[in-house]
């Protein structure tokens, strides 16, 4: 299935340039200073950088007048497809800016001109070695602590991801020991787990992209598992939305179900077969990963033509960010003794992203890092201890601004949370 | 290739820093849209600007306008780009060799600060409705939310426009402007209001003559005379400080009622003619803080999940709509001082509305529009084009009038224009019931009928434009003298043509038309672009 570019042209054309992309939704907005959501306007001001520019910018480049240059590179890289645009939008529309700019991404990868030569690399490291970072593949499975079994053959298979396979062994670890105490069987596919290809797909690397969901799907269907429980938000995300996507396909239409482990924990939280034993004292506040959040609904295949007064027929299903996962990961930690959860100004829908996707911490580092720093500002005003996340891209992007600035927050997964209530 | 003289380039990097200048095509190009007005007549022929600036402060933004005026560059100033009219101008109607122009982006321009005791705030150009209200009302105070929506910048939109139902309890726009610092279209900073005298902007009038009228948008040049760095806005006394709670995900998000205090009340009338004599003798009475009447479309609107579910409820209903239109009351009672207050002006309601044989229906006990927000932009989504062709604030006759006027017009235009079956207008009381504001909204699908892009968008603004003349026939005041107004073939018709008086003071505050020209454009973009209505609707004989 090949989406482009031509077939969002309506969605472009008909922004009307509320702001509603950029803005916090105008019920929760509190202050000027946490007004945006939308890191990119915000860091870099001018209106290219924000989805009403970048729709502008697809209609120029469809019409065949703006020249592919690397400034306009720059405009349409500089953003971490967090999806705020989209849900901001469609609060009063029903148009498509995120779908707008993935294929305009797609555009300039066929021109020759995107990604940039940092996702370039990491595409060059996927192909060759399965994982983002070029570790070799056969390390992949070392983050399994010795006293964890994994079963064999099992209905859920843990699909850990590169970050937490290599990176941040922490969250995979604690995971892991998370499903064991639980007494819930599970399964790896091992050697046979590569990339999810979420570093491919959002930055327009469709192709790359393919050759990862086919491989990852057909292992999945080769383990016999009917779900796929991941703990990082962008691997949720992409299996649970791209995959489908790209397939041409609902994500209730695929031959399995998927998962993260706050849904799953929640779950056992709410049918009553898991309480908390230990006492985690701590006043934390809780940072929504986009791709868990605002981006993780269903994908609803949609086919069909737009008529009179723009009616879509037949009538489509937006994703308006409404059924997230909002409040698993607020019902686990708010049943762990001890935790204070306290909110920060933006939240669920209305999250500032962590700064970390769509390619940005890859290719442009400092605005990844400028926009951790900023959720940093806004936990701290809540007077928090910690904040946790549910995505290990999340916790990399804020741990690395809370040591450049040696600040005193500390920063947690969310699997970490659970692990401390969960051990004896 | 922009034609903008690269020395003037230099001296703004100088100026802001050049992290906040560029004449990068990339960047200039996402400034030519023109918010609600995308393709409209105007928008043929538009180009982006040759530079984008950003400044910080009101000696930037006077270093800029300067630098403007020795190179000749027109400079087009933008506060949140919402609702920016032409915002890139048409180029064959400036000066030959005029350089390209210059958009001055002010949304570094943030400041808010509020004086609790006297009870206003002082903004600059790049703060927006949603945290100024959010913040006042922490502090027991308020103002509107605008028809233009909780995106509108709080200054741009004083001065233009600031209409809502709320203007029932807290008065027109310019009643609400107080002291301000405007950097003129020469780049001289004029303080007005006693801010001329002081540092308190307490105080709007004087020293001398009133000088807030230059300011004038709705009715007057869309502020193309500099730029307002500095306004000080009154508010107004809500109740205690305490947070209206937000509920709900998006995109149904709302403010949660304390019912003791604040209270939304619809009710069905007999007739228009009772909701009319409901709504005077509401006013007469002093009760409420909002006194509306909201075309049915917008109950459908709110309905409705998708564009889709919108149509199959508001085709299913044509008929019955037509047939037996509801009269609908929408009433917002607020106990400012008491709760005693809230319970004695809904006993007052009730004897109103009894006595007028209306009914109340079931309402939410929520904000579902003013408070903190409007839903501007979802005017866009039924169809995909929307405009107001008419927005006035008179006499509730005069409004009852017009709406006659407009809905009976509009019945030949229907299709391109979406059929509302018969609909007469947005109905609103200000200041009390001594006013009335009017606003006649249409919509239609910019691809309609044959999906040529332009077609529906060429005919809803041919509906415009012949409304100001069926508006001399009919001895019908029309206020709108915004960019798509014929004023400039017909404005005499009304009596002393203050449309030629405000040009004449433009041209003495901004000697070299650099700020936000041309204005004097409607005959030309006519004879430019729809030539044929000129004789179509015998404008020239309206011509005095």
């Amino acid at each position: 299935m090949t989406i482009t570019v031509e077939d969002y042209r309506y969605d472009a054309e008909r922004c009307i340039r509320c702001g509603g992309c950029k803005w916090v939704d105008h019920i929760y907005m509190t202050s000027i200073r946490f007004a945006y959501k939308c890191p990119s306007i915000a860091r870099y001001l001018f209106d290219a950088y924000s989805a009403y520019g970048r729709e502008r910018l697809a209609i120029m480049l469809m019409d065949g007048k703006l020249d592919y240059t690397p400034q306009l590179l720059d405009a349409i890289y500089k953003c971490q497809l967090c999806g705020a645009c989209d849900v901001g939008c469609k609060r009063n529309l029903d148009l498509e800016p995120l779908l707008v700019m993935e294929t305009l991404r797609a555009r300039l990868v066929e021109k020759g001109l995107g990604p940039a030569p940092e996702q370039k690399k990491i595409a060059e490291n996927i192909s060759n070695s399965h994982n983002r970072y070029g570790s070799p593949h056969a390390n992949r499975p070392k983050w399994l602590p010795k006293d964890v079994k994994p079963a064999t053959k099992a209905d859920i298979v843990y699909f850990v991801g590169c970050a937490s396979s290599y990176a941040h062994t922490e969250i995979a670890q604690a995971t892991a020991r998370i499903l064991t105490n639980t007494n819930t069987k599970f399964m790896l596919l091992d050697s046979e787990e590569w990339c999810c290809g979420y570093p491919l797909y959002s930055t327009g690397q469709v192709d790359a992209f393919k050759k990862q969901l086919e491989h990852n799907i057909e292992a999945v269907k080769t383990s016999g598992a009917s779900t796929v429980l991941v703990s990082c938000a962008e691997g949720y995300k992409t299996w649970k939305v791209d995959y489908p996507k790209l397939l041409g396909k609902s994500t209730a239409d695929m031959d399995f179900r998927v998962m993260h482990i706050v849904e799953y924990i929640d779950q056992l939280i709410q049918d009553g077969s898991l309480k908390f034993d230990n006492k985690v004292d701590m006043k934390v506040t809780y940072h929504d990963p986009c791709n868990l959040g605002r981006l993780s609904e269903p994908w609803i295949q949609w086919q069909g033509e737009r008529g009179k007064w723009g009616r879509l027929e037949p009538p489509k299903e937006f994703r308006r960010g409404t059924y997230g996962i909002y409040d698993a990961p607020r019902n686990i930690l708010q049943a762990i003794p001890g935790v204070e959860l306290v909110e920060m100004e933006r939240t669920k829908e209305n999250a500032w992203c962590c700064g970390a996707g769509g390619g940005v911490r890859d290719a442009y580092k400092d605005f990844a890092l400028w926009a951790a720093g900023e959720r940093l500002e806004e936990a701290k005003a809540t007077s928090a201890e910690a904040i946790v996340s549910a995505c290990p891209h999340c916790k990399a992007n804020f741990q690395d601004v809370v040591d450049s600035r040696q600040e005193k927050v500390k920063v947690y997964d969310i699997t970490e949370i659970i692990l401390q209530a969960l051990s004896k | 290739m922009k034609n903008f003289p690269k020395q003037a380039y230099r001296a703004l990097q100088s100026i802001v820093g050049a992290e906040y200048v560029s004449d990068e095509p990339v960047i200039c190009e996402t400034y030519t849209w023109g918010g609600e007005f995308v393709d409209t007549l105007y928008q043929r022929g538009t180009t982006s600007p040759g530079c984008v600036v950003l400044p910080r402060t009101t000696i930037e933004v006077q270093k800029i306008i300067k630098l403007c005026n020795r190179y000749g560059i027109p400079f087009k100033p933008i506060g949140s780009f919402w609702g920016q009219h032409c915002a890139a101008k048409i180029p064959e109607f400036l000066k030959p060799g005029t350089p390209s122009f210059l958009s001055i982006d002010l949304k570094r321009m943030n400041g808010l600060e509020f004086d609790e005791k006297n009870m206003y705030a002082i903004v600059e150009p790049g703060v927006i409705y949603s945290p100024m209200q959010e913040q006042a009302m922490r502090r027991g105070l308020y103002t509107l939310t605008p028809g233009g929506g909780s995106q509108a910048c709080v200054i741009g939109n004083h001065i233009n426009h600031s209409f809502s139902p709320l203007c029932y309890r807290v008065g027109i726009p310019s009643r609400r402007i107080l002291g301000g610092e405007w950097v003129l279209a020469d780049g001289e900073i004029l303080r007005f209001g006693s801010l001329a005298s002081q540092d308190d902007p307490f105080w709007g009038e004087g020293p001398g003559t009133d000088l807030r009228g230059l300011l004038r948008g709705t009715v007057g040049w869309w502020g193309k005379a500099g730029i307002v760095t500095k306004l000080a806005v009154k508010l107004h006394p809500l109740f205690k400080p305490e947070r209206l709670k937000p509920i709900g995900i998006s995109p149904d998000t709302t403010l949660e009622f304390p019912t003791n205090r604040i209270r939304w009340y619809n009710i069905t009338m007999p007739s228009l003619d009772a909701l009319f004599k409901a709504m005077r003798e509401i006013g007469k009475t002093e009760i409420g803080a909002a006194v509306m009447r909201v075309p049915m479309l917008w109950r459908y609107r709110a309905k409705a999940k998708t564009r889709e579910h919108f149509w199959e409820l508001w085709e299913a209903d044509a008929e019955e709509i037509r047939k037996n239109p509801v009269y609908i009351l929408r009433i917002l009672l607020i106990g400012y001082t008491s709760e005693k207050q809230l319970q004695y002006e809904e006993r007052v309601l009730q004897d109103i509305i009894a006595e007028l044989g209306g009914e109340f229906r079931r309402t939410r006990p929520t904000d579902e529009s003013w408070i903190k927000n409007a839903d501007s932009a979802g005017m866009w989504w039924p169809a995909g084009g929307y405009v107001s062709v008419e927005f006035i604030h008179d006499t509730l006759g005069h409004s009852i009038a017009r709406g006659e006027t407009l809905s009976r017009e509009k019945e030949t235009f229907i299709p391109p224009l979406v059929d509302e079956y018969g609909e007469k207008g947005w109905y609103q009381m200000v200041e009390l019931g001594h006013c009335s504001y009017f606003e006649f909204l249409i919509q239609w699908d910019p691809y309609h009928p044959t999906g040529d892009y332009v077609s529906g968008e060429y005919k809803a603004y041919e509906f415009w434009v012949d409304n100001q003349r069926v508006g001399v026939d009919e001895h019908q005041y029309i206020s709108h003298l915004g960019p798509m107004t014929v004023l400039g073939i017909t404005g005499a018709a009304y009596g002393p043509n203050y449309y030629q008086l405000m040009e004449k003071v433009r041209r003495i505050l901004d000697p070299n038309e650099v700020s936000d020209p041309p204005f004097d454009m409607h005959d030309k973009v006519i004879d430019k672009w729809a030539p044929e209505w000129k004789k179509k609707y015998r404008l020239e004989e309206y011509r005095f």
